[in-house]
């Protein structure tokens, strides 16, 4: 499959890897301006360790302009933006960030034609006092007045970024939530009772999932972390969907692979519907024969699915094969252990990132949210898959949007917003913790630095029960 | 009629223009490929149409009837037959309503245009048309299908004609009927829990509203009532307890379902969940997923008996009762109880910000799954597995259910074979082929017969070698094909036989004689029935196929076309001999010494000369050959060869004929017979040196 591929629309959509290969491109260059500019404090102009930098940092610019326009680079919120990738920046480079914030810079972008005299120039230049642009007209009359023409600065931007945004045409991301699951208990009630079922309803409930995860995926990975007990029967299915789109998207597969994913989901447990309700409602603890019975589920399932039309038969593999963890491990034992589909691997991943944070919170066991991942990455190497365990950890970050955190300034944030530092998302600061409506606090980013150091850093969680915070309120 | 034509008026000649570029943009796509310049002029001219109509109106709405279209209800097209059958066509896909809406693109409508032509198979295995769409961003173009209402069939282990077990009807103890319960103040008596459990659980309604909590909502209450209720009854009466909480079961069950619901759901099997948490050895996160979460997330159904909330009553009684929660206090962010963080979180941060080369490039093998063919290959191992597993002894379920589920398996085996067949998807053909010839027991051999005969068509094999005639030999789409066609080895032979004796291309006959020499080795019976066609070309082809086969069991055929009148099927009997080898081979090969044709005769005996391990009684017919042979420059060819083998073949018999060559007669041609007594001294000295160390040394 090619990096990047045109929709419908012509639109260039990039594979994963080319995303990363991208940034990974951005944040040398980035490197490089960096240490242009601070070779430009420590040499004057003429001298060669400054000029090779210079040098150095045209050539990487050009290599990107191989595909581009011109290159853009944006400060947001203590961040770094390569169009529209998020890039790591280093602590060292942050001095830069602030440089730049400091004088309203909330843009860079260079275009062909650059020189390393014009880098030189520049350095120079943005290494002066704030004062000195101010009397001399703005940067742009500066930059006019050295002739320096390929390097063209933006105003800083100024983000309001709310957290849980609605999704177009005004509906929340609870909304969609909730008709999902009406969807789905409609669709177990129908298998229940041998009744028919819209598998066509089935796929419009998908692919709307697809489209709200695709415009607004913060607000569903918080949903999925608000566990409905008296719903979870049904609200499990919906997670685990949510948890798979969402690292689909996050991995650039393309719409269709993504609407498999999110079907897979949905079905991966359709199984149980054909276990017996005497063991499933047993009021003790089971046999061991009764465990079998219940092993039998993933087997139930694909038999279920394998004859149903207008359903993806990947979800028909995804159920036989999601609790299959190599071989003599899980269930069902096939001869020659189990080839398992990188589809079923990742409903195995969401499946298992559910029951652990279902756990923490229906057992009321004092556990922090991070420790689902630290479960996660212990049994990646014979359960799960190290490299999806990777990919989901960076997707749904160390502190999942939702996590209550404190910091060490005192204050008290929740996470909205993951950033390319999992141990620094944005946070939205709380002041009250006396169970009243929702406050609209600072949405900052923990990225944000002051000479050179981070402002806040996360020392610990908090439960949002004992906060007496409905976290809810705050995602939809 | 007359009206429709009236209706039709009312329509705008854009309206029409649109549809008959519609139309004609539909009928292109599926009749020619992509660079034909019909093909891309329609949906230019369709693509123009449209988006002249919709810059005066924001949408074309179209609705799909049997064999005509309707523009907003009103008839359009319904005379154009030429029309008929595409529109059916679409009908039969279960296009119901197409919108075009302000926007459309050009390339949305290819994509639509493209998704039309698909197969009503092709169509279901993406789900629609709508899904096609809407994947590939079609956003101006709106598809409403015909409701496709999938029966998802599961019967339960209840359906399957268990039925729970029935409570029998138990009567309170006359002496505990007057007995109360009191909950703060009120009072409510025990008699009522079994002669009207639906009153008995009103009352506990009632009761719950009044004296609720200030934080309290009426199911904490009820619940907290419940386990009052059944700890007094397990104080108080505990020889009737099994009755009373049996009352209280069922005044449980007969409240509203979002009470009941509640109590059961919420809080019984909630208290029996964390119960089951608190006694594992290991945290319950440590297991992933639990065996608890499994249990959790499979609890689909609210079909509660009595027996098990009785249970659920009884053991929530033996637990402390919940208080009502407690005033609340608010808090301040530095009195927040904080758990720290794991000390490694830092290092787990770090290690995940970078991915190796070698995770790059996994994660960019990845973005190559979940396509159309992945899921199919993906779908037809699973569907094999499933079979056997299906057929599982230790399987729970009647035999007849697991029949029926295991002939379900095999339908979809065969669905998805022809649809593989179709693609000429040979690799996935073959695994499908060799589920079918699985080792199975009795009772489900006859639904693998039946798919076997199913796939074994003559028109299929057909098909299959013309599909491995434009394929690449050796390549692994022709191996592959190849693969298919050996699991059916007589049905493939059969059918080769009858296309060699058919076919009239040379090179294509060729083509059939390789491959049915290879897969006919062990069809030799069959094969060896068709000698006596007429056609002797065809009888040549079967003596070849024969002697290629290598096998012991053709020679006693070829031996019955030994003698045959053409002399080609003779050569090809003696080629056959020569391949297949052996003393048996050896013995049929010298016969032809006598044959009529002296090229068959010298082809037969320098043959011979090549075999190996043979038995000196072989060289019988030739000796026979050389006594009496007279001297004679046409047949000194012959004789030499004949003189040269039985130097190889030979015994003391050979010896004494060839003893006669050592001795040159005066009134015969000293040349010739220098050449035959040279060449019988050699072989004469080759025989006693074999018969010397006692035939030890290879032939």
């Amino acid at each position: 499959m090619a990096d990047e591929r045109r929709d419908s629309q012509g639109k260039v959509k990039q594979s994963f890897f080319a995303k990363q290969q991208l940034i990974s491109a951005a944040k040398t260059t980035f490197q490089h301006l960096a240490a242009a500019m601070k070779n430009a404090t420590l040499y004057p102009e003429s001298h060669p360790t400054l000029l090779a930098s210079a040098e150095k940092l045209v050539i990487k610019v050009q290599e990107l302009l191989a595909d581009r326009k011109e290159v853009s680079f944006y400060l947001v919120g203590g961040e770094l933006f390569f169009e529209t990738q998020s890039v790591p920046v280093d602590l060292s480079q942050s001095l830069l960030m602030e440089q730049f914030v400091s004088r309203e810079i909330g843009g860079i972008v260079f275009k062909p034609g650059l020189t390393p005299k014009e880098i030189i120039q520049f350095a120079g230049l943005m290494n002066k006092e704030v004062a000195f642009f101010v009397s001399a007209g703005g940067v742009s009359a500066v930059f006019a007045q050295e002739q320096i023409s390929h390097i063209e600065l933006h105003r800083a931007i100024i983000v309001d970024k709310k957290t849980g945004r609605t999704i177009k045409d005004g509906k929340k991301a609870s909304a969609s939530f909730t008709g999902a699951i009406d969807t789905v208990k409609q669709m177990i009630h129908a298998v229940q009772l041998d009744k028919a079922v819209n598998m066509r309803k089935m796929n419009t409930t998908v692919q709307t999932m697809v489209d709200d995860i695709l415009e607004n995926r913060d607000a569903f990975i918080g949903l999925t972390s608000i566990k409905m007990y008296d719903e979870y029967t049904f609200a499990h299915s919906i997670n685990t969907a949510i948890l798979a789109i969402s690292l689909g998207t996050f991995l650039s597969l393309d719409k269709h692979q993504i609407s498999v994913l999110g079907m897979s989901g949905l079905l991966h447990d359709i199984g149980k519907v054909s276990l017996p309700i005497e063991i499933l409602n047993k009021p003790g603890k089971l046999t061991e024969e009764e465990w079998e019975v219940i092993q039998q589920h993933p087997v139930e399932g694909a038999l279920v699915l394998s004859d149903v039309q207008g359903v993806t038969k990947m979800a028909m593999v995804t159920a036989f094969e999601h609790h299959q963890h190599g071989e003599h491990k899980g269930y069902p034992q096939v001869d020659g252990g189990p080839r398992k589909h990188l589809f079923s691997k990742i409903i195995a991943l969401a499946d298992a990132y559910e029951a652990i944070t279902a756990a923490r919170v229906y057992y009321r066991s004092r556990t922090p949210p991070d420790q689902a991942i630290r479960i996660l990455l212990k049994n990646s190497d014979g359960i799960f898959d190290p490299i999806l365990v990777k990919a989901f950890v960076n997707m749904i970050g160390i502190f999942p949007v939702g996590t209550l955190v404190k910091l060490d300034t005192g204050e008290i944030g929740l996470v909205v917003h993951q950033t390319r530092d999992l141990m620094r998302p944005r946070v939205l600061l709380l002041t009250k913790f006396d169970g009243s409506e929702k406050e609209t606090g600072a949405d900052i980013s923990l990225l944000e630095t002051a000479s050179g150091q981070y402002v806040r850093s996360i020392i610990g969680t908090i439960d949002p029960h004992v906060a007496n915070i409905n976290v809810k309120q705050y995602i939809d | 009629m007359q009206n429709d034509a009236n209706q039709e008026e009312l329509l705008t000649p854009e309206v029409q223009d649109v549809m008959r570029n519609f139309v004609a943009a539909i009928r292109a796509v599926k009749l020619y490929p992509e660079n034909n310049p019909i093909y891309s002029q329609s949906i230019k001219k369709s693509f123009e149409a449209l988006d002249h109509f919709l810059k005066t109106t924001p949408e074309y709405h179209l609705e799909v009837q049997n064999t005509y279209f309707t523009y907003h209800q009103i008839p359009i097209g319904r005379e154009a037959q030429l029309d008929k059958a595409l529109i059916q066509d679409l009908f039969a896909k279960g296009v119901r309503e197409i919108i075009f809406k302000d926007g459309v693109t050009e390339e949305q409508l290819i994509i639509l245009y493209r998704a039309f032509a698909l197969s009503p198979d092709e169509i279901a295995m993406k789900s629609g048309i709508s899904s096609i769409l809407w994947e590939n961003g079609s956003t101006h173009i709106k598809i409403t299908e015909s409701g496709l209402d999938e029966i998802i069939t599961t019967k339960t282990a209840r359906s399957e004609g268990t039925t729970p077990a029935k409570t029998p009807t138990r009567t309170l103890d006359p002496s505990v009927g007057k007995k109360e319960i009191v909950f703060g103040g009120r009072t409510l008596v025990l008699n009522d829990l079994m002669d009207n459990p639906v009153g008995f659980g009103a009352s506990m309604l009632a009761l719950a509203t009044q004296t609720r909590g200030e934080h309290e909502s009426i199911e904490d209450r009820l619940y907290a009532l419940y386990q009052e209720g059944g700890r007094k009854i397990r104080e108080e009466d505990p020889d009737q307890s099994d009755i009373l909480f049996e009352g209280l079961a069922k005044s449980v069950l007969s409240l509203e379902p979002p009470y009941s619901e509640k109590i059961v759901a919420g809080k019984l099997y909630r208290e029996l969940d964390e119960e089951s948490v608190s006694e594992q050895k290991d945290t319950p996160e440590e297991h992933v997923p639990n065996e608890l979460h499994e249990i959790l997330t499979g609890r689909f159904s609210n079909a509660w008996t009595v027996p098990q909330v009785q249970e659920l009553l009884k053991q929530s009684s033996a637990r402390k009762i919940v208080s009502p929660p407690p005033p609340f206090h608010p808090s301040t962010s530095a009195t927040l109880a904080v758990i720290p963080l794991h000390p490694h979180l830092a290092d787990i941060a770090r290690d995940m910000a970078e991915y190796t080369l070698e995770e790059m490039e996994a994660l960019k093998k990845m973005s190559t799954l979940g396509t159309e063919s992945d899921i199919i290959e993906a779908s037809v191992r699973t569907l094999v597995l499933l079979l056997l597993l299906v057929k599982d002894p230790h399987r729970l379920g009647s035999e007849e259910k697991k029949i029926e589920l295991f002939s379900r398996v095999v339908r979809q085996l065969e669905d998805m074979l022809s649809y593989l067949l179709m693609k000429k998807n040979y690799q996935l053909a073959v695994l499908i082929g060799q589920a079918f010839r699985m080792p199975a027991d009795p009772v489900f051999k006859p639904r693998m017969m039946e798919a076997i005969r199913k796939t074994v068509s003559r028109s299929g094999i057909i098909a299959t070698l013309g599909d491995m005639r434009h394929f690449i030999k050796g390549s692994s789409d022709y191996n592959a094909a190849y693969a298919y066609l050996s699991l059916m080895e007589r049905e493939v032979t059969r059918a080769l036989l009858e296309l060699l004796a058919e076919e009239k291309d040379r090179v294509t006959r060729q083509f059939y004689l390789e491959i049915a020499k290879e897969i006919g080795k062990n069809q030799i019976k069959l094969i060896g029935e068709r000698l006596s066609d007429e056609r002797w070309y065809f009888v040549r082809n079967i003596v070849s196929i024969l002697g290629e086969s290598k096998d012991d069991q053709a020679i006693a055929f070829l031996n019955k076309v030994a003698r045959h009148n053409n002399f080609r099927i003779r050569q090809e009997v003696v080629k056959g001999l020569i391949s297949i080898g052996g003393n048996k081979a050896a013995t049929l090969l010298a016969t032809f010494v006598n044959d009529r044709e002296a090229d068959i005769q010298l082809m037969s005996i320098r043959g011979l000369a090549e075999f190996r391990g043979i038995g000196s009684e072989v060289a019988k017919p030739l000796v026979e050959f050389l006594t009496g042979r007279p001297l004679k420059k046409n047949n000194q060819e012959l004789t030499l060869e004949v003189i040269r083998v039985l130097g190889k073949i030979g015994g003391a018999d050979a010896g004494t004929v060839l003893q006669g060559y050592t001795r040159v007669k005066w009134w015969r041609s000293r040349t010739l017979q220098m050449e035959l007594r040279s060449a019988a001294l050699r072989a004469l000295e080759k025989i006693k040196r074999r018969e010397s160390d006692g035939g030890r040394a290879t032939r």
